[in-house]
């Protein structure tokens, strides 16, 4: 099975982790009592995978080679098998880290995979990226080889961050740029949180424009989420009323953890092609190869249904219908990581894939590809470009779920909008002074930056607007 | 007969056959006398299996390729009754598999893997005193079968050039399983049409459709149209009465022309396995009827119907202005029990208005039986056809293909990977000029 290895990067980025790890054992079967997870219940059909959930273990951890049965069934048992996280912590304070390291977790993490500093990167890019940047290159560098080094069939880095302040925006990408120089045929897969809206920090628009440029040129794939998409979609799992464990396990969650726990389902599902077996399956660098149709143009809007992740405590029938509305609630706006509609007026797709997990037939997922082919717009070479994923272990909570990846030319309002609030701190040149003493910062990595995604952006409104060209085919001559 | 089998695709459907095979010699209504079945079962596993373990599985003479492992970690545990695969014929990558890109398995994968494989090939060989043939499973839509198993079809052709290579090619859904499936299509094709000797194709869509309609399996998954293949395929390779069909023979009869290579099986009756019981059994007439039917060119007015999607029936009318799409080259296999009322007469598979001109009459049709049932049916034929319909889907996913790459969507991915315009121009020219063989074929017809 591929293995991957998490890069969690900043306050956000390890509070992103703190939710992980504790789920990602919950799918395998193994009980925590760290996040609540334990309140979350588990599909009564879920250990039927017992066999391909313990062979799928390997790629998010490291069993030393002298345990073989990897049954995992308690924290006792982790611990007694020696088994660690592939995960890398990173942090230019302390406080987050330091909850894992005496958290109940603990034991999983292995200390040599933290680098932590005090104090932080004072919500600055240039500090996280230059300063920060330069002076742990070396450790970073061996902790990932490290950790590297202890997977035979390495895949991916995850790398978790966020991108309004300064560690995770500005250190997050001065490690990505690592990864794409060190392991250019590692994926690099990036899951980072945008401000948009919310601004507890006042440089933010500076942050996440520099960044963003970094995760332009550097990453594979890109799952942009925004706070308050994610806390709709926490509001409405809480309402419903077969969802009562999901609103007993938000109302336990630290702060920001019932967000993040959106996050980390996403992930879960993004992975679970590479991790685990299926008729059609659907290994991770297959979905940058589907989805991404020109360079650089790899941010993706991704959505999960069901979004809870407890089992619903009426059992729901299952048929043609309910399946139907699986398929439409992953393409409701509401259900997406991030506050634009893939499937606004005027926008077109230039690449989807649709992942199922658990029990599904061939018709079914045909019938609901072509609903979608109904219902979204394309370009005129397109819409064909569907992959479709089958993955034979269904998330915990349920019998069956759908992941829906879309490249949407949509995306471009959230990088105009990224440039317009950038424009707005600029204009005005405020705390600009703060980024330019940095070592190693140049003021034109502003512009540079700037004009990077507005010509992304451009690229994506060319695309939208593309007239077909009809270039008839070869002709052969007699 | 070696197997060997690439990517998930691949992988899937080689097992199927296998286990298909062995399925049908365990029905004991045969129709034959249990000597002959006897002398049915012992060529049978000569063909595909290559040694008994000890505990009395049957092991397969195949050879499994894929890039990643979860797939072959899979098939080989299903403990299947009766049938194993050799664990050292088992040739795999580590880490991700081919990114549903064909120059990633042709340019990078392809390297160690195809290696491995002509090595586990030399092996096999050299066990044999008698070699058929190499049949390739893969399907043209993702990066594993399409780019290693291109690649490797080089590297064979040019270590045993002597051997008869077919290959098996799984054309994906139309609208869509793999965003590059027609980039992969392509190449693909373009590849095995040169480096193997025969080009069987299936297409996804049209499997699924005799699923729905004629097996009423309104759950399909991809297991179920691997079985119809498999049938398909059994009809053709199970051990024939008068002669034996081998790759060779099967090549040189119906694949004789470079520029023709494609081929496909059209087959009835297909019966849902809850109505076998109640489904009238019609005359062989009927069913080779049908099967001529299904050459049949669509009218203008009426929307495409395929006629391998219905159900047979005595009432298919035997007008004279039906216009059929042109044949190479036809091969009739019949099995079941032929009595004195109903007997198996192929002549109107010999009629003239299906063959291209040029071809002896004596080319063109052939017909083979075997009174054993297959698959405890009682009566099957199956059809293998070197035909100008083939040319469509080709045709259709040719159209995507071009169109994407006028808009130079996913390049990039495969520019990566060493692969230049240029290359995609080749093979754009290639399998054009396949297409135009066989549509030529259609426009020689209707200027007669």
């Amino acid at each position: 099975m591929s293995q991957f290895i998490t890069i969690q990067v900043g306050q956000c980025g390890n509070q992103i982790g703190a939710a992980f790890w504790p789920l990602a054992l919950h799918e395998y079967g193994i009980q925590t009592s760290s996040g609540g997870v334990n309140l979350l219940k588990i599909d009564k059909n879920h250990m039927k995978n017992t066999k391909d959930l313990a062979d799928a273990f390997h790629s998010f951890f490291h069993v030393p080679h002298t345990t073989s049965d990897l049954s995992f069934k308690t924290l006792a048992d982790l611990n007694a098998a020696k088994v660690k996280a592939r995960a890398i912590l990173i942090d230019m304070e302390d406080s987050v880290v330091a909850r894992f390291k005496c958290g109940p977790l603990r034991t999983l993490f292995d200390h040599s995979c933290t680098v932590t500093n005090y104090p932080g990167s004072g919500n600055n890019w240039a500090v996280g990226h230059y300063t920060h940047g330069t002076e742990y290159f070396e450790k970073i560098d061996n902790t990932i080889r490290r950790v590297a080094e202890k997977c035979d069939r390495l895949h991916g880095f995850v790398l978790v961050n966020s991108l309004g302040g300064g560690t995770g925006s500005g250190l997050g990408t001065a490690t990505l740029k690592q990864l794409d120089d060190n392991y250019p045929h590692v994926d690099r897969f990036v899951s980072s949180v945008y401000p948009a809206g919310i601004q507890d920090v006042v440089t933010a628009p500076y942050n996440v424009l520099l960044s963003t440029h970094e995760l332009t040129e550097h990453a594979t794939c890109v799952f942009p989420a925004e706070n308050k998409a994610l806390l709709e979609i926490c509001n409405v799992q809480m309402d419903k009323k077969e969802n009562i464990d999901q609103g007993k396990y938000n109302a336990t969650c630290k702060p920001f953890q019932d967000m993040n726990s959106v996050i980390v389902n996403m992930l879960l599902h993004v992975t679970s092609g590479s991790r685990f077996p299926g008729t059609l399956n659907t290994d991770m660098n297959e979905l940058a190869t589907n989805l991404v149709p020109y360079p650089r143009m790899h941010y993706i809007f991704s959505s999960v249904s069901p979004v809870a992740l407890t089992a619903p405590s009426r059992s729901i029938v299952r048929g043609t219908r309910t399946h139907d509305e699986l398929f439409t609630s992953a393409w409701s706006r509401s259900n997406q990581l991030i506050k634009v509609d893939p499937l606004r007026p005027g926008s077109v797709i230039i690449g989807a894939a649709h992942i199922v997990r658990g029990n599904s037939s061939l018709t079914n997922i045909r019938r609901n590809i072509e609903r979608f082919q109904d219902k979204a717009k394309f370009t005129s070479w397109s819409r064909d470009v569907m992959k479709v994923g089958l993955c034979s272990v269904p998330p915990a909570g349920h019998s069956t779920s759908v992941m829906c990846l879309m490249n949407s030319t949509a995306v471009s309002s959230m990088l105009r909008d990224i440039v317009h609030q950038f424009d707005q701190l600029y204009r005005r040149k405020a705390h600009v002074h703060h980024y330019l003493q940095v070592d190693g910062f140049d003021k034109t990595t502003f512009e540079e930056s700037k004009e990077s995604i507005l010509s992304l952006s451009d690229h994506y409104k060319e695309i939208q607007n593309q007239q077909p060209l009809n270039i008839p085919r070869m002709k052969l001559v007699q | 007969m070696l197997t060997i089998q690439f990517g998930q695709c691949g992988n899937q459907l080689g097992h199927t056959i296998h286990s298909k095979i062995l399925a049908d010699l365990t029905f004991l209504n045969t129709g034959v006398q249990s000597q002959r079945n006897k002398e049915y079962a012992e060529s049978t596993y000569n063909k595909w299996f290559k040694d008994v373990s000890r505990n009395g599985e049957y092991i397969a003479r195949a050879i499994l390729v894929d890039a990643e492992q979860k797939v072959v970690n899979k098939i080989c545990n299903d403990a299947d009754s009766g049938w194993r695969y050799d664990m050292k014929n088992v040739v795999y990558d580590a880490g991700g598999g081919c990114a549903n890109n064909w120059a990633f398995g042709y340019g990078r994968k392809g390297k160690y893997l195809g290696e491995k494989t002509v090595e586990a090939v030399r092996h096999e060989i050299e066990r044999l005193d008698h070699f058929e043939g190499i049949l390739f499973c893969l399907s043209s839509a993702g990066g594993t079968g399409s780019g290693v198993g291109s690649y490797t079809a080089e590297l064979l052709r040019n270590e045993f050039p002597t051997k008869s290579v077919a290959s098996i090619v799984v054309l994906p859904f139309t609208s869509g399983e793999v965003g590059t499936q027609n980039y992969n299509s392509l190449l693909t094709l373009s590849k095995l049409y040169d480096e193997t000797d025969a080009v069987f194709i299936f297409e996804n869509e049209q499997i699924h459709a005799i699923c729905t309609n004629l097996l009423k399996n309104l759950e399909a998954k991809l297991y179920d149209i691997n079985e119809v293949i498999s049938q398909k395929l059994t009809a053709l390779f199970q051990p024939l009465e008068d002669s034996q069909i081998n790759l060779n023979y099967l090549v040189s009869r119906i694949a004789s022309h470079p520029s023709y290579k494609l081929i496909t099986i059209k087959s009835t009756p297909h019966i849902a396995a809850s109505s076998t019981v109640y489904e009238t059994s019609y005359k062989w007439e009927t069913y080779i009827r049908h099967l001529k039917q299904t050459l049949r060119i669509p009218s203008y007015h009426n929307e495409l119907v395929d006629v391998e999607t219905k159900m047979p029936s005595q009432s298919f009318s035997a007008r004279r202005s039906l216009m059929y799409s042109q044949s190479v080259s036809n091969l009739l296999i019949t099995r079941g029990t032929s009595v004195r009322n109903d007997p198996i007469v192929g002549d109107e598979l010999k009629e003239k208005e299906l063959y291209t001109s040029w071809i002896s009459e004596a080319d063109q049709f052939k017909h083979l039986h075997q009174t054993r049932r297959l698959l405890n049916q009682e009566k099957f034929c199956a059809l293998i056809t070197n035909n100008s319909q083939l040319q469509k889907p080709l045709d259709t996913f040719l159209e995507k293909a071009w169109n994407a790459y006028t808009h130079s969507a996913f390049l990039h991915q495969y520019k990566r990977f060493g692969l230049e315009e240029d290359d995609f121009l080749q093979a754009f020219a290639k399998v054009e000029n396949v297409i135009k063989s066989y549509k030529d074929l259609n426009i020689a017809n209707t200027n007669k």
